[in-house]
C-alpha cells in the first residue's frame, strides 16, 4: 500500500490482545499486572451465555482470583440495567469489568464502566466524542464468534446516546477457541461481514500508516478463513482466526472517522429489514466500485490482500482496482448464497427515500464521505439486486 | 496468514505522528491532566538544536518546570536519582523525554521513582513490580531506529554495583509517542544508516522469529516497506521531510513488532559486539542481519521468502520463482548495506573489517571473536532464534561478517 504522509495522524489502541489455547487462563495474571484485584464478570442470556461463563469460571477455578458474577444482561440494554450492575459493582468494591461473550454484555461493560470510574451522571454528560475526560477503570472482554462487531471499538450507544473515545476500548481481548464453540452460522457470519466492511472502510479512509497493519490482518484473515468456517462451523481454527479478524478491524475502524458503508447500513436495516451484516455484503462491493471510479490507487492497494501476490499482477492500477472490485464481489456474493441471504432490494425506495436515508446516515455518522457517494451506492445497489 | 496456538500483543502507546505534533504535547498533557512537565535529554539531541524547537513548541500552551540534558550514552541510576530531585524541585507533574534509547530509559527510571515517591530504584526492578499508573510521561524519539518509544522495558545501570537493572511493567508505557519529522531532519548521514537498518533488523527478525503472531507480522511487513522506500532516499536527501517521517514511523512499527514478537541472533551477536567492542547497535545490526537469514533458513526459509514482497514490491515478488525468494532477500540486503556504505562516503561499514575506531584499526578484531562469542552465550534474545547456536556457530558467523561473504553452514 502506498504510503502518502498525510496530515498529522493519531493512533490509539489500548487493547492488549490474548488469543489461543487456554487464553482465559491468562487473565489473572494480567488483571494483577494492571493493579486489579475484584473485577466483575458480566454474563448474557442466553444457554450459550451460560454455558460459556462455566467455560470461564472452569478456567480461573484454581488461580485464586476472587470475583463476583453478574447477569444475565438482557438483550436490549437501558438504563436500569446499567444503574443495577453499576450499584452491584460499587457496593461490592470490584476494580475491573470482565464481559464474558459479546453483543449487548459488552455494550452494558462499557456504559456501566463510565459510571463506576467518575459518577453516574457522567453517562449524560460523556455523550458524544472524546468527552470522557479521563482513563476508565480496566476492562475485559472476552470475546465471542459473535455480537455487535463493535466490540473491540471505541464506540457505545445507549438509546439515542452516542459515545466515542479510546477510553472505551477494552484494555484486554480473550480470543479462547472454547468460547467459539457453538457459534451459529448466521450469528458468525453477520459480524464477520461487519467487520470486513469496517477493515475495508479504515483501509480506504485515508493513509494512517498505523491502520494498515490492522486492516491488512484483519481482510486477509476473513478471505481466508471464512469460507472454511461457512463449510464447517466445527472447524476450531477457522473460527479463532475469525474472532482475530473482528477485534483488528474494530480497533483499525476505532481510528478513522466513520465511513459510509456502515451508516447506509444501519439507516436501511430498519426499513428493509434484515441483519445489517447481510446489507453491508450488498453494499461493500458498490462502496468499493464507487471508490475505485474517484479514486482507483485507492481501492487498487487492496488486491494483494483480496487476490493474493504469488502468480500474476496486473501491471496498471486500474486493472487491481477492478480486480480488487470482482474479487469483493464474488466472495461476498458466494457468502450470500451460502447463508441464503436475499440479495438487498431497494427497488422499492424513490428517489426521495433514498435522499432522507443518505441524509441521515450522513447526519448520524462521523463520516466525511460524501452524498453524491451515499446516493450512488444506493442506486446502484438497487440495479444490482 | 498464520496463526499460532497462542500469541498476545499489546501496543498500547498513543501514537501521534506527523508534521508538527510537537505543537499537540501541551494538548496531550492536558488530557492526562498534567501541566508542568520536565524536558529530559541528552547534551547531544541539545547541541542539535532539537531541545530548542520542543520547548519553543510546547511552552507557549504550558509551563516547563523543568528542562536538563543531563543523560549519559548509558543511563545511569545517579543520573536518575539526580533528575528525581530536579523533578521535585521544579514541582513539575509529568515528563517529556526527547532522545534515544538511553534517554527514555532515563526518564522512565525517573518516572518510577517521583510517582512512587521512593528513594530506591532498585526495589522496583523486575517484572510486575509496579502496582498502579506513573506520571504522564511523553516520549519524542530523535532517532529512528530503536522504537524503544513504545516499549514496556527500562534498562538502568548500576555503575557502583556494577549491575544492569531492568524494569518491566505497562505502566512504563508512555502515555503518548510523539513522532515529529523535525526531530531526525538532522540526523547525520552514517547515524540515519545505521538506526534505519537497526528498525530493519527489528521488523525482519520479528517476522521470522519463534514467537511470530499475525499483529506482528504486519507491523513487520510494514516496517519493511516503508524503510525500503525511504531510507536510502532519507540518508542522500536528509532534508526530505517525508523521508526522514515514513523512517521514524518505520522505526515505530517495528518497534511494535519485536516488542511482542522478539528479536533473534542477529541481536544476540549485535549486544555482544557492542559490549565487547563498543560498536554502535544499528551498526552490528546492519553488518549482521545478511547472516541472521542465512543461518536460519533451514527453518525459516517460507517466511523469509515473503519479504521479498514488502522489500522489492509486487512485481519482483510475483517474478521469482518461490525458491529464489531468500536469496533474493539475503541479496537485497546487502545491497541496501552496499547502497548505504556509497552513500555515506564508506562511513557506513559492510562487514567488521570496515568498522575502524579513532585510532584506524579495526573496531571488532578477529583475536577477540571469541570473548564475542562467550558474551553472546548469555544473552537471552538466542531463546528466540528459530536454530540452536553455540560457541563455534557464533564464532562462524563473526569470521564470515569480518569480510562480508555469504555464509556456508
Amino acid at each position: 500500500m502506498e504510503m502518502v504522509m498525510p496530515p498529522p495522524e493519531e493512533f490509539f489502541c489500548p487493547t492488549k490482545v490474548l488469543a489461543g489455547k487456554r487464553a482465559i487462563e491468562a487473565l489473572p495474571f494480567e488483571l494483577a499486572g494492571l493493579g486489579v484485584g475484584k473485577p466483575l464478570l458480566l454474563f448474557g442470556s442466553s444457554p450459550l451465555d451460560r454455558f460459556r461463563l462455566k467455560i470461564v469460571e472452569g478456567a480461573l477455578g484454581e488461580s485464586g482470583l476472587v470475583y463476583g458474577v453478574c447477569g444475565p444482561v438482557p438483550t436490549d440494554v437501558d438504563l436500569p440495567i446499567v444503574r443495577e450492575v453499576a450499584i452491584n459493582y460499587l457496593e461490592n468494591g470490584h476494580d475491573a469489568l470482565v464481559a464474558v461473550g459479546g453483543g449487548t454484555v459488552v455494550q452494558t461493560a462499557k456504559l456501566v464502566n463510565i459510571a463506576v470510574t467518575g459518577r453516574p451522571e457522567d453517562l449524560a454528560r460523556c455523550v458524544g466524542e472524546d468527552n470522557i475526560p479521563g482513563p476508565l477503570n480496566t476492562l475485559a472482554v472476552i470475546s465471542t464468534l459473535g455480537g455487535t462487531g463493535y466490540e473491540s471499538t471505541n464506540y457505545v450507544s445507549l438509546g439515542d446516546r452516542r459515545y466515542r473515545s479510546g477510553r472505551l476500548m477494552p484494555d484486554l481481548m480473550i480470543i479462547d477457541p472454547r468460547m467459539m464453540k457453538g457459534t451459529e452460522r448466521g450469528e458468525g457470519a453477520a459480524v464477520v461481514v461487519t467487520a470486513l466492511t469496517q477493515a475495508v472502510e479504515a483501509a480506504l479512509a485515508g493513509a494512517n500508516p498505523f491502520v494498515v497493519p490492522y486492516t491488512e490482518a484483519a481482510i486477509r484473515f476473513i478471505f481466508e478463513r471464512l469460507p472454511l468456517w461457512l463449510a464447517e462451523p466445527k472447524d476450531g481454527t477457522s473460527a479463532l482466526a475469525l474472532a482475530n479478524a473482528c477485534h483488528y478491524a474494530g480497533c483499525a475502524y476505532s481510528n478513522v472517522v466513520s465511513g459510509s458503508v456502515h451508516s447506509l447500513g444501519r439507516q436501511l436495516a430498519p426499513v428493509v429489514g434484515g441483519e445489517a451484516g447481510a446489507i453491508m455484503s450488498c453494499l461493500l462491493p458498490r462502496y468499493l466500485a464507487c471508490v475505485a471510479a474517484n479514486d482507483p490507487a485507492r481501492v487498487a492497494s487492496l488486491w494483494p490482500y483480496l487476490c493474493g501476490s504469488e502468480d500474476y499482477i496486473p501491471p496498471s492500477v486500474p486493472e487491481r482496482a477492478g480486480g480488487a472490485v470482482f474479487a469483493m464481489e464474488e466472495f461476498l456474493r458466494k457468502v450470500r448464497v451460502t447463508m441464503g441471504w436475499d440479495g438487498l432490494s431497494l427497488t422499492a425506495l424513490n428517489d426521495e427515500r433514498r435522499e432522507t436515508i443518505v441524509d441521515a446516515a450522513l447526519r448520524e455518522g462521523y463520516g466525511v464521505w460524501d452524498r453524491e457517494m451515499g446516493l450512488r451506492i444506493l442506486t446502484d445497489t438497487a440495479k444490482e439486486g | 496468514m498464520e496463526l499460532p496456538g497462542y500469541y498476545e500483543f499489546s501496543s498500547r502507546v498513543r501514537i501521534i505522528a506527523g508534521y508538527r505534533t510537537l505543537e499537540r504535547i501541551p494538548a496531550v498533557l492536558r488530557a492526562s491532566g498534567a501541566r508542568r512537565p520536565m524536558i529530559i535529554t541528552d547534551k547531544g539531541v541539545a547541541a542539535a538544536g532539537l531541545l530548542r524547537t520542543v520547548v519553543e513548541a510546547v511552552s507557549g500552551d504550558c509551563e516547563v518546570g523543568a528542562v536538563t540534558d543531563d543523560v549519559p550514552a548509558d543511563s545511569d541510576l545517579r543520573v536518575v536519582n539526580a533528575l528525581s530531585r530536579l523533578y521535585t524541585d521544579g514541582r513539575c507533574d509529568s515528563l517529556i523525554a526527547v532522545g534515544g534509547g538511553s534517554v527514555m530509559d532515563t526518564a522512565k527510571g525517573v518516572n518510577i521513582l517521583v510517582s512512587e515517591r521512593a528513594p530506591d530504584l532498585m526495589v522496583f526492578s523486575g517484572a510486575g513490580t509496579l502496582k498502579r499508573p506513573l506520571k504522564p510521561l511523553i516520549a519524542v524519539p530523535t532517532t529512528a531506529g530503536t522504537g524503544s518509544e513504545v516499549t514496556l522495558v527500562a534498562i538502568v545501570k548500576d555503575h557502583e554495583r556494577r549491575q544492569k537493572m531492568a524494569f518491566v511493567s505497562y505502566f512504563l508505557l508512555p502515555a503518548a509517542a510523539v513522532i515529529d519529522p523535525r526531530m531526525t531532519l538532522s540526523l547525520p548521514a552514517a547515524i540515519t544508516a545505521a538506526t534505519g537498518m537497526d528498525a530493519l533488523a527489528h521488523a525482519v527478525e520479528a517476522y521470522y522469529g519463534l514467537q511470530k503472531n499475525p499483529l506482528s507480522d504486519v507491523h513487520a511487513t510494514t516496517a519493511i516497506r516503508l524503510i525500503s522506500g525511504n531510507l536510502l532516499r532519507a540518508v542522500l536527501v536528509p532534508t526530505d521531510t517525508e523521508a526522514r517521517l515514513s523512517m521514524a514511523i518505520a522505526a515505530t512499527m517495528a518497534g511494535l513488532a519485536f516488542s511482542n514478537s522478539m528479536v533473534g541472533m542477529v541481536h544476540t551477536l549485535g549486544h555482544a559486539v557492542g559490549a565487547v567492542c563498543g560498536v554502535p547497535h544499528g551498526v552490528c545490526m546492519a553488518v549482521l542481519l545478511p547472516y541472521g537469514l542465512e543461518y536460519n533458513r533451514r527453518r525459516r526459509d517460507r517466511e523469509m521468502a515473503e519479504l521479498l514482497l514488502p522489500m522489492a514490491g509486487e512485481e519482483v515478488y510475483a517474478s521469482t520463482p518461490p525458491h529464489q525468494r531468500t536469496d533474493r532477500v539475503i541479496a537485497y540486503i546487502r545491497q541496501i548495506n552496499e547502497d548505504l556504505h556509497q552513500a555515506t562516503g564508506g562511513a557506513h561499514p559492510r562487514c567488521f573489517r570496515e568498522i575502524l575506531d579513532r585510532e584506524g584499526r579495526p573496531a571488532v578484531p578477529t583475536r577477540i571473536f571469541g570473548e564475542i562469542a562467550e558474551a553472546a552465550l548469555d544473552d537471552g534474545s538466542l531463546f528466540y532464534n528459530p536454530e540452536d547456536m553455540d560457541y563455534d556457530d557464533f564464532l562462524a558467523v563473526l569470521e564470515a561478517a569480518w569480510e562480508g561473504r555469504a555464509l556456508v553452514i
